[in-house]
């Protein structure tokens, strides 16, 4: 009896993935995120990166507000043209993270690192706490640095760093 | 919190134009919604708000068209959200640095929307009163304004009950100075008297042997000396390191647990006592042989020139580039490079602590190869940073002493050639050489100097970190020490371990004294929350936790905290006996307290049946004991000190029937009298509870007695429907 419960319980763990055939992407006037899955309109989702890391682009899960799995979109090059470009641009807005350009200085004192750096969208000063975990190496020579109010700064490839900005951060990594 | 940001005189006359009203509240909104960092405004009037980007003005929307004002935290950055004819509208977008603040400024406009009462939140952010720049709130200072002078200042404040001591040391150290210049002089005097004396003058053997009783004088008394100064040396740096890691460990226990548990044990534990060992080497080095060294230069230096300037400067001429190549390897290699052998070393540290801690674990799936082979990542690592070191001081030094060297030949070369010349005596040059291998000394000495302030520098900046933050949880200045009746009171209270993401929503509640409640909830729902504030291991967002009526704020911590009695799920022994563990909540208790407190919770028959008894050894984590027997002495320990408010945290869901039945009976007569809040899945475990508090999402969704609760037929209704399906399956 119990056995059969189980296996009653496992088809409900079944991955379910969204395709262009059965999903179709659209944003609403609130500037959300919407779904139609087959009959089904969700009217607002949120993507989440399952790697957001190791990758980013794969199994992409969609949730609705309650945080209940929607389905999952394996590749993001699945879909194509302006569904692509509206699912990206609906993970940037989750995933906010400026790319460090240059590494002008850091100041090291009292438990805290100082920085200022260049960033895409300009100059940026922040404050990050040296606790071994705040600036992160990850895979593919990248680094991400969190501030302490919880921004995230990326650093997309490491070896493209200068060896003076690479001499200031390197302790950190 | 401050909410009114100051706009340029030209953007406030536009905001308020468009808003038709007074600004009332004004924050930064520093992203676009396209993702791009903007100087951009959000403006709240009376009855409407804005938002504007380079002094223009883009939306502006009426305040009550909107309801369910909300800000919604993403990964790095968050949007203020509102519903509109039932449909979700984002806002505005922003950055971490302002999400608290908008996070108050939602509540603002949900309060707007409903015409309520607005909350007036006029608190102004802690900021630096010489920069002006917005303090870290971890940190008691600015660390814009706080300059490496504090650093010094604050190892002299270590060093302060030392001062006789360390004074001592310093007239030790001049007295063995001044009396080792006096041997070259000797020997001087002892050559050119007896072995070499002038033309046509005899040898005196009376200085000779007076010469002789000097020397070994000199040597007798610089060796006394130094022993003593050892001596008083090895206390006084004990002592500063002893010193140091009761701060660090004082520090420890005064901070939140919140911080404790978000830091790898490893890396704690190095800095208490690695770190201590390193700052406790360096007082070593300064008290032994820095100051005494740096005399023995100063005076050999002066005595060179009077002598002989040139040879001095022959001497004294490589020193500088001595100095300059030790700072430059120093500050350009070996810096960074220990501070990577010691993050390799805190990782490794930290590995161990894991793997050791879970080795039942590892044991169990067989993954003791995969584990060896991390390690050894981990160890090789170490080793080639700490290979690194030395193979650049094994590079550095040689070429130091050579360059020492050259300046020792140049002097031997230049002292013949003016003996040749008739112009110095062998006995100068013997007291030259004298004086100059005294220069030598110190500046081999200094040279390997940095080394030693390398570790000890970094182990400062290390412990001081630690030492430097705040306690998150600090007692008031007006906090009292109370004797607790038991009653807790929740007012309004709204608490998140992230200010903009609480946990607990508005909770009011009123527990009387001995009265038992029971938490009921999904995981994540905040039961456990909702004790921490109780127990006050965190302070709430807002709103007031009351015990007695008073102000939890108002009572000192650790009276409040000799007043609580707490079960959790996963009982933690410390090292030592049963009895030790028991007595843990109250050291004085007599044995007649602890045999009582043991058979109230269904202990005390095992632990007489031990052959040790109440003394027998407790292994690390009480491994030499059943779940349910370590439970058992957890509740013993959290009786005996008879306490007001108990806290049972999953105290048996972790058990098998026949002994959670055991611990329910002691349970039962624990908790007689005492204000109790217990947290459990299985609700059969709570039929004794008085009430019952059911959490949703933070809140509270129901608040009763179990047969009030079942009559709701609400969440709790339909939790126990299901447990009671669940069991009928099982069986």
């Amino acid at each position: 009896m119990e056995i059969t419960i189980e296996r009653e319980q496992d088809k409900s763990y079944d991955i379910t993935y969204l395709n262009p055939a059965q999903s179709c992407f659209y944003e609403t006037e609130g500037r959300m995120l919407a779904v139609k899955v087959g009959e089904k309109e969700y009217p607002r989702v949120q993507l989440h990166r399952s790697f957001p890391h190791s990758s980013p682009d794969s199994f992409v899960s969609v949730r609705d507000p309650d945080n209940k799995e929607i389905g999952i979109i394996r590749e993001l090059s699945d879909f194509n043209g302006n569904t692509l470009t509206l699912l990206r641009h609906h993970l940037d807005i989750r995933y906010f993270s400026p790319v460090i350009t240059k590494v002008v200085n850091v100041k090291d004192e009292f438990g805290y690192t100082f920085w200022d750096v260049e960033t895409g969208d300009g100059s940026c000063h922040f404050v990050v706490r040296k606790d071994g975990k705040s600036i992160v190496s990850l895979p593919g020579g990248k680094a991400m640095v969190i501030d302490v109010d919880g921004n995230r700064f990326s650093i997309p490839c490491l070896e493209a760093l200068t060896k003076k900005e690479m001499n200031m951060i390197e302790i950190y990594l | 919190m401050d909410l009114l940001y100051e706009l340029p005189d030209s953007d406030r006359q536009k905001a308020e134009d468009a808003l038709k009203s007074r600004m009332e509240y004004c924050l930064p909104a520093d992203l676009s919604f396209a993702g791009k960092m903007k100087k951009g405004w959000f403006v709240v009037g009376e009855d409407s708000f804005l938002y504007m980007e380079d002094g223009e003005v883009c939306d502006v929307y009426r305040i009550g068209f909107y309801k369910n004002y909300k800000l919604t935290p993403m990964v790095g950055n968050a949007f203020l959200e509102a519903e509109f004819n039932g449909k979700t509208k984002m806002l505005v977008r922003i950055s971490m640095k302002y999400i608290v603040k908008f996070s108050y400024l939602a509540q603002v406009l949900n309060q707007k929307a409903k015409r309520e009462k607005v909350r007036i939140y006029c608190e102004q952010d802690k900021v630096c009163p010489q920069c002006g720049e917005i303090m870290i709130p971890q940190l008691g200072f600015c660390p814009n304004c706080t300059k490496k002078r504090h650093q010094v200042k604050r190892i002299f404040a270590i060093i302060q009950p030392y001062r006789m001591k360390f004074l001592l040391i310093s007239v030790l150290i001049i007295s063995a100075t001044v009396i080792s210049l006096f041997s070259p002089l000797v020997q001087k005097l002892m050559i050119d008297s007896c072995f070499v004396p002038k033309e046509g003058v005899k040898p005196n053997y009376s200085v000779f042997w007076f010469s002789l009783a000097a020397l070994v004088s000199i040597t007798v008394i610089s060796t006394v000396l130094e022993i003593w100064k050892e001596r008083i040396n090895a206390k006084t740096s004990a002592g500063i390191v002893a010193d140091l890691r009761k701060m660090v460990f004082d520090k420890l226990q005064s901070l939140s647990i919140g911080f404790l548990t978000s830091q790898r044990a490893g890396e704690i534990i190095n800095r208490i006592s690695r770190d201590t060992e390193h700052i406790k080497n360096a007082v070593e080095q300064i008290c032994k042989g820095l100051l005494g060294r740096l005399l023995v230069l100063i005076g050999a230096c002066a005595l060179l020139f009077t002598i002989n300037p040139l040879m001095a400067v022959i001497i004294i001429l490589p020193a500088p580039l001595l100095c300059y190549l030790q700072f430059y390897v120093w500050d350009h290699i070996v810096f960074k490079i220990i501070i990577k052998s010691w993050q390799a070393y805190d990782k490794a540290n930290s590995f161990l602590h894991d793997v050791v801690g879970g080795i039942r674990v590892v044991k169990a799936y067989g993954k003791e190869q995969v584990e060896i082979e991390k390690f050894q990542r981990y160890n090789d690592e170490y080793t080639a940073h700490a290979y690194r070191v030395e193979l650049v001081y094994s590079a550095l030094n040689p070429i130091s002493n050579f360059l020492i060297q050259i300046g020792q030949f140049a002097v031997l070369l230049v002292g013949c050639i003016l003996i040749m010349k008739d112009s110095f005596t062998l006995g100068s040059l013997v007291q030259f050489t004298g004086f100059s291998s005294m220069i030598y000394g110190p500046l081999i000495y200094l040279m390997y100097l940095p080394r030693w302030f390398a570790h000890s520098a970094i182990s400062f900046d290390r412990v001081f970190s630690v030492i430097d933050l705040k306690p998150e949880v600090d007692d008031a200045a007006d906090a009292r020490c109370v004797s607790i009746g038991g009653g807790v009171c929740f007012e309004n209270v709204t608490f998140g371990y992230k200010t903009y993401e609480p946990v607990l929503k508005d909770i009011l509640m009123d527990v009387k004294p001995g009265e038992m409640i029971g938490l009921v909830g999904h995981s994540g729902s905040g039961k456990s929350t909702l004790v921490n504030l109780v127990a006050r291991f965190y302070d709430a967002n807002e709103g007031t936790v009351k015990i007695d009526g008073l102000d939890l704020k108002q009572i000192d911590q650790k009276n409040l905290h000799s007043q609580l009695g707490v079960v959790l799920q996963e009982p933690f022994m410390f090292n030592g006996t049963i009895l030790d563990n028991i007595r843990y909540s109250k050291p004085q208790a007599s044995f007649e307290e602890v045999v009582a407190a043991s058979k109230v919770a269904n202990a005390h028959d095992f632990i007489v049946s031990f052959p040790d008894g109440y003394d027998t050894k407790v292994d690390e984590n009480g491994n030499n004991f059943s779940g349910g027997e370590k439970q058992r002495i957890s509740i013993a320990r959290a009786g005996l000190n008879d306490p007001r408010i108990l806290i049972l945290d999953e105290a048996t869901s972790a058990l098998d029937t026949e002994t959670e039945a055991v611990i329910q009976e002691a349970l039962k007569r624990l908790v007689k009298n005492r204000t109790t809040f217990a947290i459990a899945h299985r609700l059969a475990t709570l039929k004794n509870a008085d009430r019952l508090l059911v959490l949703n999402k933070g809140e509270i969704a129901e608040f009763g007695t179990h047969s009030e609760l079942l009559k709701q037929k609400g969440i709790y209704y339909s939790l126990v429907m299901a447990q009671r399906e669940m069991t009928k399956v099982k069986a």
